[in-house]
């Protein structure tokens, strides 16, 4: 697989997005890496960044040997060719679609009808929601619609993870469930994986690693339990 | 009473919401996502036929496509037909007078299609355009057929425009609303009341659709 996630990011608030400010060094090496802030921190700004959804104002971004973003040499790779499975805070599912429709959106192109049919239904038994594929998310509970979301981002074949916060619609049991599928699977597919949370225990939790960001800075990064005493 | 200047309209109408129509939802995605400058000054140009007198539209398009101009010569050259007191030019005035309505609709429900959706269209791997046409467009159907119904019910009553540059030629360019017109001053009363009726009814049904489409969803307690 593609090697750490490495990202030199520094965002000046923009005219549509005031809010965002980034000035930060993270390195995100295969595995959960959690990013632990307060609302505001910039923890979202940092994802929609790497994703290549928000420039940059200057920085570098790089997975392994290719660059996403380079301002010194005019780099821009845009979204669609990044390859980052990206599962929003509000899971952006799109509504018009089935779960499996929703699943196939980012597979590959060239694949018959019958392939990418599989495809989404492997996706949505490997999260444990097969009895969706044919209904759209206006009629899913919270969690089904968090596991569509993942479902979808990983059927994308990403070379990197990274969520928004993707367990906060949960209760504690789901919660854990979900999380461990989410470990597991990134594991086995050697990912660099970055997510996002404002919980201490879930920070605690899932991550071997934690970025500890504050008004857009790092604060500190290394063990969870040492990070947060 | 003789249905040809009615059916005319209604070809006419037809035309103009089909160049109306790509034109519209072209420039409503462009103004709804794009961010470039004097986008505002664009957009009110855009939008100025809804509050321009017809004879004002009417004089520019005479000044820009007539018969010394030269896209009307060009256009003339290519086909071997003026564009001004022709179909041509019936269908051109309809369809100048359709735009604004249809990329008014159309933006506003463009711009109601969260821009996440868009985002997370793109990280899987969909090109801007892709991501255009498979969730902006289908998520905002509602009000860009609204915008569509609404353009074409303003190019079916379209008289002032159509007067100035394709002039009020029967069996040409004299649509149903010129010949109520027409019908009025030669006293042919019950010839204007049947197609003022007629154009009425056909008004109402496509505002009805209108409404139909842009319903508020009910909310309850």
């Amino acid at each position: 697989m593609g090697g750490d996630l490495i990202a030199a990011i520094h965002v000046a608030g923009e005219p549509g997005h005031p809010q965002a400010r980034l000035d930060a060094e993270i390195r995100v090496p295969p595995g959960i890496t959690v990013l632990f802030g307060p609302s505001g921190s910039g923890k979202t700004t940092c994802l929609v960044t790497l994703a290549g959804l928000l420039r940059p104002t200057r920085g570098r971004i790089a997975l392994g040997g290719q660059v996403f973003f380079d301002s010194d040499l005019g780099t821009d790779v845009p979204p669609e060719r990044r390859r980052v499975g990206l599962v929003f805070q509000s899971l952006a599912l799109f509504p018009h679609l089935s779960a499996e429709a929703n699943v196939a959106y980012g597979l590959p192109a060239g694949l018959s009808g019958a392939a990418r049919r599989d495809r989404a239904r492997h996706w949505l038994e490997r999260i444990r929601v097969p009895h969706l594929a044919q209904r759209k998310p206006a009629s899913f509970s919270g969690g089904e619609a968090q596991r569509v979301a993942l479902a979808r981002a990983l059927a994308s074949e990403p070379r990197v993870l990274l969520l928004d916060e993707p367990f906060s619609a949960l209760d504690l049991e789901l919660r854990l469930e979900l999380a461990e599928e989410v470990q597991a699977i990134v594991t086995e597919l050697g990912l660099p994986a970055l997510l996002v949370t404002h919980d201490r225990e879930d920070a605690r939790r899932l991550g071997r690693r934690l970025i500890l960001l504050s008004a857009g800075r790092v604060v500190s990064e290394g063990v969870p339990a040492d990070v947060l005493g | 009473m003789t249905f040809g200047p009615l059916a005319l309209s209604f070809q006419v109408a037809l035309a103009a919401i089909a160049v109306a129509g790509v034109l519209g939802i072209t420039l409503a995605g462009l103004l709804a996502r794009a961010r470039f400058p004097g986008r505002d000054l664009v957009e009110a140009l855009i939008l100025a036929p809804m509050v321009l007198p017809p004879t004002v539209l009417g004089y520019y398009l005479l000044v820009v496509l007539g018969r010394n101009s030269p896209l009307g010569q060009a256009y003339e050259a290519l086909t071997g037909s003026p564009i001004v007191f022709t179909r041509t030019g019936a269908i051109v005035a309809a369809t100048v007078a359709a735009l604004p309505f249809v990329i008014k609709s159309a933006r506003a429900a463009m711009e109601e299609v969260d821009p996440r959706l868009v985002g997370a269209a793109r990280t899987l791997g969909a090109g801007a355009l892709r991501a255009f046409l498979t969730v902006v467009l289908p998520l905002s159907s509602g009000g860009i057929v609204a915008g569509l119904a609404l353009g074409f019910a303003r190019a079916l009553g379209e008289f002032g425009i159509t007067l100035m540059i394709a002039g009020n030629i029967p069996g040409l360019t004299q649509t149903g609303a010129l010949a109520i017109y027409d019908a009025v001053q030669a006293d042919r009363e019950a010839e204007a009341t049947g197609m003022v009726l007629i154009l009425t009814a056909l008004a109402v049904a496509a505002l009805y659709a209108v409404s139909k489409l842009t319903g508020r969803p009910r909310h309850g307690w």
